[in-house]
């Protein structure tokens, strides 16, 4: 790259003028802005969900067992009669039909 | 590329990126410092990243002169390097004589100054000076050669004078 003689001169005088320019010194990178919340502040806040977290977030309902089981079964009689009969219970671990015979034996 | 060496970079260019910080805002020191400012927070922000596709000190030049052309678009009491140049010219004239280096190139146009300012002054080359003003490298040659031109007549016409 062809340079001229006079530019170059008058390219350096203008730097050497630029030598009392007072260049503000390197700082570094600008800090982002530090959370500025006070302490007291951020402690009430979390005082009050404390305090007031049943009444935001009441506890979910959990479906409870019904307390009785009533069984209700359709029997014959000897004289060929059909009786209903009903039976009640507080729990029921296996409950199994008079009639789950006729399912499996034919 | 690291924070810490993205500050490295930019602490090593500092007084040259705040030299030609100036040169954009038209030799305002106040602008300048506002508008390297800005240019420190873009690049904090990740607005500005250097991709390395170029030299540290050319992607640096190149933010800088769009945050300071940006900074006038704002309205930020900021004057053009376009139009002060063209006012420059309006009030002055070439035929004036002038002691002031500074005068004398604002009295050239906006790219022919900016490039002379990178070449001779800033020691860069002028495939870095068309990256940083993101024209041509022709383009940037037809602006150095009139530019040199124009600027080495004024100043002869201006010896002259003395």
């Amino acid at each position: 790259m062809e340079k001229d003689k006079e530019l170059e001169l008058f390219f350096d005088e203008l730097r050497v003028k630029d030598q009392s320019i007072d260049i503000p010194e390197f700082e570094g990178l600008p800090k982002p802005k530090a959370n500025m919340t006070p302490l007291w502040l951020t402690m009430g806040i979390a005082a009050s969900l404390f305090l007031f977290a049943p009444l935001i977030w009441p506890e979910p309902v959990v479906a409870e067992a019904p307390t009785e089981v009533i069984i209700i079964s359709l029997e014959e009689t000897d004289n060929q009669e059909q009786l209903f009969t009903i039976e009640e219970t507080t729990y029921m671990d296996t409950w199994e039909s008079p009639t789950s015979a006729l399912l499996t034996s034919y | 590329m690291t924070s810490s060496a993205l500050e490295h970079i930019l602490q090593q260019h500092h007084e040259d990126a705040f030299l030609w910080a100036r040169q954009c805002c038209s030799f305002d020191e106040d602008q300048a410092k506002d508008v390297l400012q800005l240019v420190y927070l873009k690049i904090l922000e990740g607005r500005a990243r250097f991709n390395e596709k170029s030299s540290p000190k050319t992607w640096l030049f190149s933010v800088i002169r769009y945050t300071a052309i940006d900074q006038f678009k704002k309205g930020m009491a900021m004057e053009s390097i376009d139009d002060h140049h063209g006012l420059a010219q309006v009030e002055t004239g070439i035929d004036e004589p002038r002691e002031n280096y500074e005068q004398l190139i604002k009295q050239l146009s906006p790219m022919q100054g900016q490039i002379l300012l990178m070449v001779f002054y800033h020691h860069m080359t002028l495939e870095d000076c068309a990256q940083v003003l993101q024209v041509s490298i022709g383009t940037a040659r037809t602006h150095y050669d009139r530019g040199k031109k124009r600027l080495k007549q004024m100043i002869l016409k201006t010896q002259e004078q003395i």
